[in-house]
Parts: C-alpha cells; sequence; structure tokens
C-alpha cells in the first residue's frame, strides 16, 4: 500500500515538474520580462540593469533553478499590467473560481447520481424517458450555450436570476470572499453553477443509468430482492454501492475539463475568478500571471487526482496489488 | 410469405438493416447529411460570401429574419451587426466545424492508435512511460490544455486549433487501442503465428489490428462531437479560429452581446445547427457503441 502511495506521489512530483518547465517558459521567453517591467520609457541602460537584477544575464540552468527556488517561496514576478504581484492577484481570484467549481460539481452529482439510479430503477416512467433523451441534449449542449440559453431565459425575458457578477459577499477570518452565505450571493451562483454543471450532469446521469442496469441484473441484487428487502435500500445501499467506485474515477478525472470549461463560465457571467483573469491576462500578453495560473492550476489538478487514486487504492485492493 | 426461401444477407447488409431499425440514428444520420452537404456546396447555395468584405454592406446591418417585419429577400435568417447574411455565414462556418472535426479526428485517431498498440505490444517501460504521460494528459484534460495552448500562440490559424485539440486528443484512443491490444494478443491464432516464426510487426500488422481497432470507431464518433463544440467553444473565447474566417462560435459570441437588446435571432440559427451536429453525431455514436459492444444494449 505504501509503495502504491509513494509511486503516486512520486509520479504527482514529475507531473508538477514539467508543468513548472513549460510554466519558467512562458515567463521567460514569451515577450521580453526586462522590457516589459522596464516600461515603455526606459533607457537601453535601465533595461540593461533590470536584466542583470533578474538574473536573465545568467545560463538557463540557473535561471531556471531561480525560477524553482522563487516559486516555491511564493514568489511569480509581479504582473506586466498592475505591478502586483502575480501569485497574490491569482489567489485572490481563487475564491470565485472554487466556489463555482464545488457549486457546480454537487449539483452534477445530486441530480446526475439521482436521475442515474431512478432511471435505471423505472425505465418505463415518464420522467425515464424524458431524463434520457435529455442527457443527450445535456452532452451536445456546449456550455457557452447552455449559458447563453439560460441568461436568455432566466434573466432576459423572465428575470428571476442575475446574469452577471457575484453579488453580496462576506470575507472569512482567513481572507477567503465567500458567496455561498448571502441570500443574493446564492442567487448569482444559480445560472453560471448550472451552466458549468450540466455537461457533468449528463455524463454522470449516463454513467450511473449504465451502471445500476448493470448491477441491477446481477445475482447479489436478485438475492436481496428474494430476502425480501424493500426496493430503496437495494437501489441505494447495495446497487449503488458497487456503481459509486467509477463515478468517483470519474469525477476525479473530469476535474480538468471542469477547470476548461470555468474559464467559458465565467467569461459568459462576468464571473471575477482566475478563468477571467486568465482571459484577460492572456489578451494583454501579462505572461506572469498566466504561469501563475498555470502552476497553480496544475497543482491543484496534480493534488486532487493522487487524493482521488489513493482513496480510490483504499477503496479496492485490486488496484495497489498491481 | 412469397419470399421465405430468401438468399443468407450478407453482413453489411445485415448491418443497414439493423441500422434503419434505429429510427433516431437514421434521424442523426440525416441530419448529418443535410450538414455536409450544406457545407460542401456552401459556395453555390449561400446566397452572400459572407468573408468577402465588398459584398459587405453597412446599410443591411442587423436586419431581422424574413418572417419577422422589416426582413429583406437575400437575407432569410438576417444579418449581423456588419451586415453579414447569417445564412451565409452559417453554411460557411459549418464548414469550418467539420474539417477541424475530421482533421482531429483523423489525426488523433491513428497518431493514438499507433501508439496504443505499441503500448499495448511490447509492454514494459515503454508501455508504463506512455500511459503514464496519457494519464496525465487527461487529468488537464484536452479542453484545458488546447485552451492554454492557443491562448500563449495568438494570431492563430485553423491549423493551429486542429494541432490544440490534438495534443490531448491522442490519448483516449491510444487507451482504447492498448486495452484492446492487450485482450488480442493472447488469442490463439497469435501465439500460433508466433509458434511458425512470423516476425512482430508482420503479427502486428496482419494478427493484431485487424481485430483490435474496432472500438476505436466507438472513439472516434463520440469525440467528433467533443471536437466540434470544442472548436466552438474556443472561438467563442477569441482564442480558436482567426476573426477572418467563419464559426457558429464566433458568430454566437458576436451575437451575444445583443440578447439584451431582444436581437435573439443572431444566436438562435447558429446555435441550433451547432447542436443538432453534435446531437446527431451523439445518436450515431451510441447507435454504434450498442452494435460493437452488443452487451449494452441488453
Amino acid at each position: 500500500m505504501w509503495r502504491y502511495v509513494s509511486k503516486r506521489i512520486m509520479q504527482g512530483m514529475v507531473v508538477l515538474f514539467i508543468v513548472s518547465f513549460f510554466g519558467f517558459i512562458i515567463f521567460q521567453f514569451l515577450g521580453d520580462p526586462a522590457i516589459a517591467m522596464a516600461g515603455q520609457y526606459a533607457t537601453q541602460a535601465e533595461i540593461e540593469a533590470i536584466r542583470v537584477s533578474l538574473g536573465l544575464d545568467r545560463s538557463i540552468y540557473i535561471q531556471y533553478f531561480n525560477f524553482i527556488t522563487n516559486a516555491l517561496q511564493g514568489n511569480f514576478g509581479i504582473s506586466y499590467v498592475t505591478r502586483l504581484p502575480a501569485l497574490e492577484l491569482v489567489l485572490q481570484r481563487l475564491p470565485a473560481t472554487i466556489e463555482l467549481a464545488i457549486a457546480a460539481q454537487v449539483i452534477a452529482i445530486v441530480f446526475g447520481v439521482l436521475l442515474g439510479v431512478l432511471v435505471a430503477a423505472f425505465p418505463r416512467a415518464l420522467l425515464s424517458k424524458f431524463s434520457v433523451v435529455g442527457s443527450l441534449f445535456g452532452i451536445s449542449l456546449p456550455t457557452f450555450a447552455v449559458g447563453i440559453l439560460l441568461i436568455l431565459f432566466f434573466a432576459v425575458e423572465f428575470p428571476i436570476f442575475p446574469p452577471f457578477g457575484r453579488g453580496e459577499l462576506i470575507t472569512l477570518p482567513w481572507g477567503w470572499e465567500t458567496g455561498f452565505l448571502t441570500w443574493d450571493g446564492l442567487k448569482h451562483l444559480v445560472l453560471p453553477a448550472l451552466t458549468l454543471g450540466l455537461l457533468q450532469l449528463a455524463l454522470l446521469f449516463r454513467l450511473t443509468r449504465s451502471g445500476m442496469q448493470e448491477a441491477l441484473r446481477s445475482n447479489y441484487i436478485r438475492t436481496a430482492r428474494a430476502k425480501g428487502l424493500s426496493r430503496f435500500p437495494i437501489l441505494f445501499k447495495h446497487a449503488l454501492r458497487n456503481v459509486m467506485i467509477p463515478v468517483i474515477t470519474i469525477i476525479g478525472l473530469q476535474f480538468g475539463q471542469l477547470v476548461g470549461f470555468s474559464i467559458v463560465t465565467e467569461k459568459i457571467f462576468q464571473w471575477p475568478g482566475t478563468g477571467n483573469l486568465l482571459l484577460s491576462a492572456i489578451f494583454d500578453n501579462d505572461f506572469p500571471i498566466v504561469s501563475t495560473y498555470i502552476i497553480l492550476i496544475a497543482t491543484l489538478i496534480v493534488i486532487l487526482n493522487t487524493l482521488v487514486d489513493i482513496t480510490y487504492a483504499f477503496l479496492n485492493p485490486r488496484i495497489r496489488y498491481d | 410469405m412469397t419470399n421465405s426461401i430468401a438468399a443468407p444477407a450478407s453482413p453489411g447488409r445485415k448491418l443497414l438493416r439493423r441500422f434503419l431499425r434505429r429510427k433516431l440514428a437514421v434521424f442523426g444520420a440525416g441530419i448529418l447529411t443535410l450538414v455536409f452537404l450544406g457545407a460542401l456546396f456552401a459556395p453555390w447555395l449561400a446566397p452572400q460570401n459572407p468573408y468577402d468584405l465588398l459584398s459587405l454592406s453597412m446599410d443591411n446591418s442587423l436586419l431581422p429574419p424574413i418572417w419577422a417585419e422589416g426582413g429583406q429577400a437575400p437575407f432569410y435568417l438576417g444579418t449581423d451587426v456588419q451586415g453579414r447574411d447569417i445564412l451565409s455565414t452559417i453554411l460557411y462556418g459549418s464548414r469550418t466545424s467539420l474539417i477541424v472535426g475530421v482533421s482531429v479526428v483523423f489525426l488523433t485517431s491513428i497518431i493514438g492508435g499507433f501508439v496504443g498498440l505499441i503500448a499495448g505490444f511490447y509492454g514494459g517501460w515503454l508501455d508504463t512511460i506512455i500511459m503514464r504521460m496519457g494519464d496525465s494528459i487527461l487529468s488537464f484534460s484536452t479542453t484545458l490544455i488546447a485552451m492554454l495552448f492557443l491562448g500563449l500562440f495568438q494570431g492563430s490559424s485553423m491549423l493551429l486549433v486542429i494541432c490544440a485539440i490534438s495534443i490531448g486528443g491522442w490519448v483516449q484512443y491510444a487507451r482504447t487501442m492498448r486495452s484492446s491490444v492487450l485482450v488480442v494478443k493472447e488469442e490463439d491464432y497469435v501465439t500460433g503465428a508466433r509458434a511458425i516464426g512470423a516476425s512482430n510487426f508482420r503479427i502486428a500488422i496482419k494478427h493484431i489490428v485487424p481485430n483490435a481497432f474496432a472500438p476505436l470507431f466507438v472513439i472516434a464518433a463520440i469525440d467528433f462531437g467533443v471536437v466540434i463544440m470544442l472548436e466552438a467553444t474556443l472561438s467563442f473565447l477569441g482564442i480558436g479560429v482567426p476573426i477572418t474566417e467563419p464559426s457558429l462560435g464566433m458568430m454566437i459570441a458576436q451575437g451575444k452581446d445583443f440578447i439584451y437588446a431582444g436581437l435573439w435571432y443572431l444566436i438562435l440559427c447558429p446555435g441550433i445547427v451547432l447542436m443538432s451536429i453534435i446531437f446527431s453525431l451523439n445518436l450515431l455514436a451510441d447507435w454504434l457503441s450498442e452494435e460493437i459492444d452488443p452487451r449494452a444494449s441488453k
């Protein structure tokens, strides 16, 4: 077991090392940091002085080493546009993205799994037929189209939910701004979270449904039924437990995609998260921000995936003895 | 009952008959054919070449569709803010979608199939390295990788979009091919071929590939829709195909600014076309996966 865990952690480190290399290349070689830092009216001597102070005159190995040491100390350089530390700017936007992702994920898991179980159990119900066709629409509608449709219906035609921003926020003691705790904040969260969660919901629904269909045909379910257990304990306790393992794997695997689509969602709803920051940094050639975003998001993804894999190995002994 | 002693049907004809029984799949194929034809013959069908700046006139800007009040004759679905005919832009835009979709699926299935064959056939450290690399790419997702790649390489082109999506796209083909190769490798006919002294290359090409590649079709059918969706998403974000080329995603991005003004028709038609392409591909993919994996249809 510990061999598996340490192997998995090593692998995560290797991935982060490779990502940090990409981050370094972006930071150092796309655009000229010295010119960008010195500003428009700097003389050649000033630019040279900055080049030396940033260590850009050294060999590339030393530059990379410096980049890594700086990054490990939380120093990712400063934004070319706002002149503020890049890490601070990205961290400041992170709560918005994480709350959006959590809300979307919860919607997707609760409704996707619940519907999947019910539809597998009652295939002839009207709701089931509707859900099966609906899930096809769910995986066929691009996220941005879902967002625009939701705005069109629930913000323009019938103004129930606000179409942009995070609304009223409360700052928690450790500096995290949350929208979860105010009515207004929650109202602002509804449309973006639905937009981001729909694709995931449809995927989880289809996965749970096919898994449940298979589980319900198996012998242990027939035994449980013969024993006289009632319907819902069979569905949710016996059958669903086995289906949850692939569902959890997919949730972990889809996290990267969730981050990708959060960029789209944030753009549509002008959500003040990291995705919007990244897009404006891309259009402004603000490479320190882009590089910081990539390294930070990669770290999150790697940590999350490693955790999912390790949990999975705890739950399923077959994996760790491979 | 006159035809009771019919000749045994060929496998192709049987497949066709089973296909025709699935109304949804036929429906999807029908819509796809329509879109394909529309895209193929766009220069002859479209009333206007939407990217020939000389044919645009600001006088025609933001015309409503023909059935609404103020609609004008050649602009059946109305025009956008630059006086571009929406129907024409959709026809040319679905060309972009299909070209990107076909190219990426073709490229990634060949690369992925080849990589998966090598990983599954040789195993060992090569397999470990390839698959670990694939796992990492998969955890970042094709979507995120393509977005970051294109975000950094600005002044993009259709070719760059195809490359960006392919960076992560090959992985699922490689994984599918690998697991399929691992099964076929243990078959008796492979052992037999090895016993009579066939070379590795010959075994791989003659015995393993023909028996292992079928599942790639299911992946390709699902992937086709995903790629088209991703292309539209990238263009929607402004990092996809350049602004000088038609794209359904870009049309929707431009139309989005007008929905508060009630001009919903700017996004309705491109949205419907984009969705029906992906929807039809998913209908076909559903049918194909049941056809290739009969267990799923029980």
